[in-house]
């Protein structure tokens, strides 16, 4: 194949090249907006108010239910806008990779990069509710970061493998923002898992990376061993099949855009 | 300037694309064909190109509608997968391939002169180094900060090709995308392309302006259905393919 050299050196391309692009997805999301970037906050912010007044009434038997819903719906709201802008990306890319020679997956990764942006600045707020409901850091809390480490893994592998996917077959997307809401509900993000349904539970992998957090931030406990080894190697192994089926569905990118 | 040193060179370059069939017959036909083979086709583009280009050439490739001309400009800069053969290119490509790629509509001339030289390889340095070279060039003046999409092709052409000419590249490759702009921007690229030219840089044009081509190739290749009907001089092919249409 080609020999191209470049001024940078092929990786400092690519590093430079995700900056950008990701700096570029952090303006354009908020222009032409008037609340511009605080929409991050106040989506998850209202999310919460409804599941802590509402819901609050309803689910029972959840001490201190809204930093209980909080600290899920960190989490739960970062992996499904993240696997919302990635899904379309390589293909939103289409007439970028038409014309210049870089690797399609420069464009999900910056996507994920703006998005962790998003998810520090909206750690903020979010924070300020947890005190305000009583959560108080100690050296647990310390654990969030390699735990929101590993949880990035697993969402950008999942994406990953979307966004491949819906270059293809374009339903992907929409087969996925109908089953997120499912996902939500099948997920104990705002409701403890009732006894008869920890067995079926263990399935759901999102349910362990929820239990992690909840673990960590509503606990305040340190997650036991046990549960760090199923969230790391459920992260690997959706990174590696993402990474396969990139590999594999590359090449044909170009017909599909 | 070694006259001899290989720019690029193309050997039994074959790709092809693949066709999504539309439309389901039945449901009896999605049950039965679940391999990925069979929700596409293959449909065969290049069928074996040899191309050998030397450094500081300029050469054109001609061809109907269809023939595969833009294919090949795509697969030489590394953008289209081949099935077979084997390309080895020599120095950095600038590509012109199609207009206004690369280009976010949503953002300003000016960031959009560091997004796309970013993504063709320059340094930040090098890039702010060049910025008043580039606007000067596409003498866009003040609508640089104007956001793209509100752009004329033609505007977009001049950005485009002011952004690529800055990035100077060793091999420099232009797929018709210089017919959008007007007759003064038109002369200020075909004059720029004879300052790339001295200057040794290689060049690959498409266009379907045969008079263009004369003005800029020493060395045309006439692609036809995905394969090398005829290279020469300009002169030679060009009188072949001025036959073509007359007999």
């Amino acid at each position: 194949m080609s020999k191209i050299n470049y001024y940078n050196s092929r990786l400092k391309t690519y590093y430079e090249t995700v900056k950008v692009v990701a700096s570029k997805n952090l303006k354009l999301r908020y222009k032409n907006s008037m609340f511009g970037f605080l929409w991050t906050l106040i989506n998850p912010l209202f999310l919460l108010l409804i599941f802590i007044f509402v819901f609050g009434h309803v689910v029972s038997g959840i001490n201190n239910y809204p930093l209980y819903v909080t600290s899920g719906l960190i989490i739960w709201t970062f992996f499904v806008s993240s696997s919302n802008q990635i899904i379309n990306k390589i293909l939103e890319s289409g007439s970028i990779l038409t014309s210049i020679n870089i690797p399609a997956i420069i464009f999900p990764l910056s996507a994920l990069i703006s998005n962790l942006v998003n998810l520090l600045l909206s750690l903020i707020p979010f924070i300020g509710v947890m005190v305000f409901y009583g959560f108080r850091p100690d050296w647990n809390t310390l654990l969030f970061i390699p735990a929101i480490i590993i949880f990035t893994a697993f969402t950008f592998g999942v994406s990953l493998t979307l966004s491949c996917l819906n270059v293809y077959f374009r339903d992907v997307e929409m087969f996925w923002t109908t089953i997120t809401p499912a996902l939500f509900y099948a997920t104990p993000v705002v409701y403890k898992v009732p006894p008869e349904m920890e067995k079926v539970m263990i399935f759901n992998p999102f349910a362990h990376y929820i239990n992690l957090f909840h673990t960590i931030l509503y606990d305040g406990n340190a997650p036991d061993a046990k549960s760090w080894l199923i969230c790391i190697i459920m992260a690997v192994f959706v990174v590696l099949l993402s990474l396969f089926v990139y590999k594999k569905l590359k090449n044909g990118f170009i017909s599909n855009f | 300037m070694i006259k001899n040193e290989i720019a690029i060179e193309a050997t039994g370059v074959e790709t092809s694309f693949l066709i999504q069939k539309q439309g389901i017959g039945s449901i009896k036909q999605v049950l039965l064909s679940f391999g990925k083979e069979k929700f596409f086709e293959r449909k065969k583009i290049l069928r074996g190109i040899d191309l050998n280009i030397h450094k500081g050439e300029c050469v054109g490739l001609i061809g109907g509608n269809g023939s595969g001309k833009s294919t090949l400009l795509r697969a030489i800069a590394g953008v289209v997968p081949l099935d077979k053969g084997k390309i080895n290119v020599y120095g950095r490509i600038g590509p012109m391939l199609a207009l206004g790629a690369g280009l976010e509509g949503e953002m300003s001339g000016l960031e959009n002169i560091y997004l796309c030289c970013t993504l063709m390889g320059m340094t930040r340095k090098d890039i702010n180094a060049s910025v008043q070279n580039i606007i000067d060039f596409s003498e866009l003046g003040e609508n640089i900060h104007t956001e793209v999409k509100r752009y004329s092709s033609g505007m977009m052409a001049r950005l485009a090709f002011s952004i690529v000419v800055a990035t100077d590249p060793d091999i420099l490759i232009v797929d018709e995308a210089l017919a959008v702009g007007d007759q003064g921007f038109k002369d200020k690229c075909l004059a720029k392309i004879d300052e790339f030219r001295s200057n040794g840089t290689t060049i690959l044009f498409v266009s379907h302006d045969f008079l263009e081509i004369r003005r800029i190739c020493s060395k045309v290749y006439w692609i036809k259905n995905g394969l090398v009907h005829m290279s020469g001089t300009v002169d030679d092919v060009g009188e072949k393919y001025i036959q073509q249409f007359h007999s």
